[in-house]
């Protein structure tokens, strides 16, 4: 009997193969975006690791200088000295590659002979003599070796010329030879590497009788030995700390793309659910005849339970093949965003774990599950009459409205106070969003018959004919309809949720280029190997006629144990605006804190340091005479990533880490003068061989803009799947209501109805259920964004920033609701115009 | 004679540039008659083609104007108590590019080099049938590695040969083996071949400038683990430079030294052609206690494997030979003190400490051999 229910089940559903797809799309759609996003985090953990791996290989410790240079003398000391055979000395730094479409990849210099304990790279194996000439190329010559895989991809050979970009410097090498593993885990991880001889990587990069690092594989006895011969400005560091102080940096990235996937699946089981419930709630009538028959509860239950497993199967696998497919872009826009801010991935790996994809099938799976759940229940218990009779399920729904409303409360309550009860947790958090959601979710059939009531009391002398017709229709259906349109409401507040955060960080952001670059003109070097400007022209530049005010500074950066990299500015005159989240004293004192040695950091650095702020704030920073304990003055809002942001004075720049130059200038001009001549004079000053990079303000802000943007690539997208998630969602809905209303169209067309009424008025359904739900998701959504921007992107980047809410973004919601809605009661609406009465009428 | 060993070495190490432990696997894959036929880049360096009068002590000194040189120290030591150890430490320099020429450095890093050097570190402890050996390489650059004639030294890391007139002291160590020893010259220099001029091959390039000090009073300690010994014995020490190589059917070769109980030092070496039989230019030297010596031709002696060892690494290498120079009445029979003395790091090969004994016990004496291209 079961076996056959089934199939009845089947061949049902399968006469209706529009509903059938959607149900399955919609399912997929769920399903695709937990696996994109999935796939997102696990292919950077990926690629962080192929990136850093070839670097940092099997060393155990690294000896490193406070400013990313050790002297290559420590080297000898450490062979001849210490006799640590597993030593290796490196210069590593990224470059631009020419003949690679101007990929960036690390150009790595190793000494061959001392690698033999570290990295287990093989030169493709040639025959005698082309051996023979490697060696002459990477010992003496300017030969460097690339990955296989990039050579043939890029149609290179040995021989080739390669050309390294550093900023606008160019240093052409040859391709001495192809490095080929055998084995692509290992060749992924040569991708991102350029190897050359450290002679001429250190030739290359100028970096006289310095070196990067020493890789080191040290036994406990050895670590002691090494410290004991250090100079003062070197460390000793292990590598595993370091790696992982690094990766700490993107590890909170990725928790927001953690918040984003959750949300994605939120909203993919609203779908799910959405789309299942009414698939079922569909067949309430084929039920009923079918317990009429004889069918028994249980074989009831488990045939619709099965209908939905079988398309839910289906459609989990569709979802994990299109998220496949999705997850390939949001990868390189996730790769890219972290390689902006954070560290550089030089490996861009797509990552397809296992995991992911039975994350996403038991999303879809479980969703479903839980979506038929009840639907089945209530197929399987009510009387077979009551079934059959749609106006039942309404007159059970409003009996029950108090404890759904009450219900929904409660859960929210319970929600609230996992969000704050357990504040730092991730889990909390997420936890917490969901039960809000359900809860929400749970209020929309009073708030539906509180909304349509409102409006027909308050605009009864508007509101006549088919538009009130409409309205009743929808608190008639409530069943129906407070599904629905809780659906869409969660769907826009999302959308809301989403904008008004990524609107108010735009919003700082903005405030944040102009109070730190606020020049007209930014000067900098373009060497990335020779940063200081000449003073020469930093003081013709000072002394054009139109020039109002110059801020001249240098950036430099350097080691920290706690955040890998951190970037020092010191200004000869700061012209910066900094907000201030926390100051040692009154504002107007910090400049002379500040002289007397204080320094300045950023919010996102003072939270890696675990800086609390009180008036010992101090923090240990290497420097050129060792480890110094540095006295905080203040910390200031900052989008500066990476290992954040310290502002020193000059002298403590000089003194500490020997830099008196100026690397950038930022130049303000009288009011009213044109910039471009400004340009083209100063331009004038630059001697062709100088490589000087003169740009206006307002096109580095624009580039800085749009790293930032490309952060928010994701909630972009977020943004557009909310809107297929609510076309897809409502479509499917309106089809089923219409379905279960054939015969009440049939009526109203046997009344004299025109075809054109019987759309209008469901035109008019779906606008009002539309507006509800924008009118419902109002204060989710602002809710959701105060989440977002004070829970999850606090977590996730260290950014404080103020909410910017506009009328407008409710309203665009709201007409968007509105507008998808309506959109998709067209093709219903048409449908149902066209129904024949005569056979509407008999359905029953 | 174990100029082979250089450049087949030289090769592997540039088949793993940038490299990561050498897998035996591909060891065994490199064709060493093909590494060893391998003259490219070697014309414009200078060869070994007549005798010349070496000097002392700059010929103590690197010669970088050819592509290939060693300095070779090999000894039996034991304690007081009797217990024998057998020591081995070879420093091999590598010129990649002539001195001038198209191949000169180019860029002004203090990294750029022209010579890379190679350590081979070897100990034999014969009580406990253990075998230690290691080996470093390194370039001639910022000091890491190098040699110089005034004062003699040679270094790769802290693996060093250096000292003053008479003496020299070794030091080496890897993990907890560590050495330290005193050697002093007891006779003269040693000049094999014509006046120091041997020749290897019938190729007009096939010879090297090749001198020794047969034997060399040893002094010092030898730390095994947590022990050290306090040891005393003899040293042969070679340096020979050249530029070619071998013939290019050569497979390998056979090289003994030893140090007999009646004062006389004994060196004999034969080099294998294709069929493993010697090509006819094997070379020797006896040198006798009051300094005075005697240059061997490859037809005053005769060397017989009498039984043979296969290692675990699956080469099968002669495990006792018999020696005969019926001009000097000699007939001897070679036992190694332990079987496993073969060297897998690099390259694999056998050299180890042996005994030697004549055929009717009239002659004992210690020595060391080292076997190639098996």
């Amino acid at each position: 009997m079961s076996r056959r229910l089934i199939k009845l089940f089947f061949l049902a559903s399968l006469k209706h193969p529009l509903r059938l797809v959607l149900m399955v799309l919609g399912i997929a759609l769920g399903v695709s975006c937990v696996v994109a996003i999935d796939m997102a985090k696990t292919s950077v953990s990926k690629s962080f690791e192929l990136s850093t791996a070839a670097l940092t290989s099997r060393a155990t410790h690294q000896i490193k200088g406070s400013r990313f240079e050790i002297s290559q003398s420590i080297f000898t000391r450490i062979r001849t000295r210490l006799g640590i055979a597993r030593s290796a000395p490196v210069i590593a730094t990224h470059v631009k590659v020419k003949e690679f479409k101007g990929s960036v990849l690390t150009l790595m210099g190793m000494d061959p002979f001392s690698e033999t304990h570290f990295r287990r790279l093989v030169v493709q194996g040639q025959k005698g003599s082309v051996t023979q000439n490697l060696a002459g190329l990477l010992t003496q010559g300017n030969g460097v070796l690339v990955s296989k895989r990039h050579g043939v991809q890029y149609g290179l050979k040995p021989g080739d010329t390669l050309t390294l970009l550093l900023g606008k410097n160019r240093r052409k090498t040859r391709i001495a030879g192809f490095v080929d593993t055998q084995d692509s885990a290992s060749n992924k991880m040569l991708d991102g590497v350029v190897l050359a001889d450290i002679s001429l990587a250190q030739e290359i990069l100028g970096m006289g009788e310095n070196i990067s690092r020493i890789d080191l594989i040290l036994t406990a006895s050895q670590v002691e030995k090494i410290r004991r011969i250090l100079p003062v400005g070197a460390v000793l560091v292990e590598t595993s700390q370091q790696n992982s102080v690094v990766r700490s940096l993107s590890t909170s990235f990725e928790t927001s793309l953690t918040a984003f996937s959750m949300l994605a699946l939120f909203m993919g089981i609203f779908l799910i659910y959405n789309t299942v419930s009414f698939s079922v709630a569909r067949q309430r009538k084929r039920n009923g005849i079918l317990r009429a028959l004889g069918a028994t509860r249980s074989q009831l239950f488990w045939a619709v339970m099965i209908e939905v497993m079988i398309y839910a199967l289906a459609g989990s696998v569709l979802g994990v093949l299109l998220g496949v497919l999705l997850g390939h872009g949001v990868v390189s826009a996730v790769c890219s965003t972290v390689s902006d801010m954070y560290f550089v991935l030089t490996v861009s790996q797509v990552e397809i774990v296992g995991s992911t994809l039975v994350k996403g099938v038991l999303a879809g799976m479980l969703s479903s599950t839980l979506a038929a759940f009840f639907p089945a229940v209530t197929a399987a218990h009510i009387q077979p009459i009551t079934l059959m009779q749609r106006s039942a399920s309404e007159s059970t729904l409003k009996k029950r409205l108090p404890a759904f409303t009450l219900g929904g409360i409660l859960i929210i309550g319970i929600a609230l106070g996992v969000l704050f009860g357990f504040p730092g947790s991730q889990e909390s958090d997420f936890i917490g969003v969901f039960l809000a959601f359900i809860g929400y979710a749970f209020l929309a059939p009073v708030f539906i018959l509180c909304f349509i009531k409102g409006v027909l009391f308050a605009g009864s002398p508007f509101v006549r004919g088919i538009v009130r017709i409409a309205m009743k229709n929808i608190v008639r259906s409530l069943s129906r309809t407070s599904v629905l349109i809780a659906s869409l409401a969660v769907v826009t507040s999302v959308y809301i949720g989403v904008a008004i955060m990524t609107q108010s960080f735009r919003a700082s952001i903005e405030d944040w280029v102009d109070g730190h670059i606020g020049g007209d003109i930014h000067v900098s070097s373009a060497d990335e190997i020779q940063r200081s400007l000449d003073p020469a022209l930093v003081e013709a530049i000072c002394n054009l006629p139109a020039v109002a005010d110059v801020s001249a500074y240098n950036i430099h950066r350097i080691f920290s144990r706690t955040s890998g990299e951190v970037h020092v500015f010191s200004y000869v005159r700061d012209l910066s605006e900094k907000q201030w989240t926390w100051t040692a004293a009154a504002q107007a004192t910090l400049p002379k804190l500040f002289d007397q040695g204080w320094i300045y950091v950023s919010e996102i650095f003072a939270r890696q340091n675990n800086i609390v702020p009180n008036g010992f704030a101090r923090v240990v920073l290497e420097t050129e005479q060792g480890p110094v304990s540095f006295k905080i003055a203040g910390i200031f809002r900052d989008f500066f990533m990476g290992g954040g942001r310290i502002v020193v004075s000059r002298e403590v720049m000089a003194a500490f880490w020997g830099h008196d130059d100026v690397t950038a200038l930022q130049v303000f001009l009288d009011p009213g003068v044109p910039v471009a001549p400004v340009i083209d004079r100063i331009n004038g000053f630059i001697p062709k061989t100088a490589m000087v990079r003169v740009v206006s303000g307002v096109s580095i802000k624009h580039s800085i803009l749009a790293v930032f943007d490309r952060t928010f690539l994701i909630t972009s997208g977020l943004q557009i799947l909310t809107a297929i998630v609510a076309l897809t969602g409502i479509l499917n809905s309106f089809m089923a209501l219409l379905l279960e209303r054939t015969r009440e169209m049939g009526i109203l067309r046997a009344c004299g109805a025109e075809r054109q009424q019987v759309f209008r008025l469901l035109l008019w359904e779906c606008a009002s259920c539309g507006v509800a739900a924008g009118m419902m998701a109002l204060p989710l959504g602002a809710w959701l964004a105060w989440i977002l921007v004070h829970v999850v992107n606090f977590r996730s980047f260290g950014w404080t920033y103020e909410m910017v809410v506009t009328p407008l973004v409710f309203v665009q919601a709201l007409f968007s609701a509105g507008v998808a809605a309506l959109a998709a009661g067209v093709f219903p609406g048409i449908s149902a115009g066209r129904i024949d009465i005569g056979q509407a009428l008999h359905m029953e | 004679m174990k100029q082979f060993i250089t450049p087949f070495f030289l090769l592997i190490t540039l088949l793993f540039l940038a490299v990561g432990g050498c897998r035996p696997a591909e060891i065994e894959g490199v064709n060493v008659v093909q590494a060893l036929s391998d003259e490219t880049g070697g014309d414009c360096f200078e060869k070994a083609v007549l005798p010349a009068a070496l000097k002392f002590p700059q010929d103590h000194g690197p010669h970088p104007s050819f592509q290939t040189e060693w300095w070779y120290y090999t000894g039996n030591l034991r304690t007081e108590e009797g217990r024998h150890f057998g020591y081995q430490l070879t420093f091999f320099r590598r010129a990649l590019a002539c001195e001038s020429g198209d191949k000169s450095p180019v860029g002004t890093s203090q990294w750029r080099t022209r010579q890379i050097y190679f350590a081979h570190f070897a100990v034999t402890d014969t009580q406990e049938n253990r075998f230690y050996s290691s080996s470093r390489m390194n370039r001639q650059s910022l000091g890491i590695a190098g040699s110089t004639a005034v004062p003699f030294a040679v270094w790769v890391d802290d693996w060093s040969a250096g000292g003053r007139s008479k003496s020299v002291v070794l030091t080496a160590r890897e993990k907890d083996t560590v050495f330290n020893l005193r050697l002093t010259r007891g006779g003269p220099l040693l000049l094999q071949g014509d006046r120091g001029f041997s020749r290897k091959g019938p190729g007009l390039t096939n010879a090297s400038y090749y001198y020794s000090l047969p034997r060399l009073m040893t002094r010092g300690t030898l730390k095994i683990g947590s022990q050290t010994h306090k040891v005393t014995g003899f040293s042969w020490f070679d340096h020979e430079w050249s530029t070619t190589a071998l013939g290019r059917d050569v497979t390998g070769w056979d090289w003994f030294s030893f140090h007999l109980k009646d004062g006389r030092d004994l060196m004999v070496c034969q080099i294998r052609d294709a069929k493993g039989r010697s090509n006819g230019y094997g070379f020797g030297s006896l040198a006798r206690p009051d300094g005075t010596y005697e240059i061997l031709t490859a037809d005053q002696f005769t060397l017989t494997p009498t039984g043979y060892w296969t290692s675990p690494r699956g080469k099968r290498y002669p495990g006792k030979w018999k020696i005969t120079l019926p001009g000097q009445g000699l007939s001897m029979s070679v036992v190694p003190v332990i079987p496993d003395q073969e060297h897998t790091h690099m390259g694999v090969y056998w050299e180890g400490a042996v005994t030697v004994v004549g055929v009717n016990q009239e002659i004992q004496g210690e020595g060391y051999v080292e076997l190639t291209g098996y």
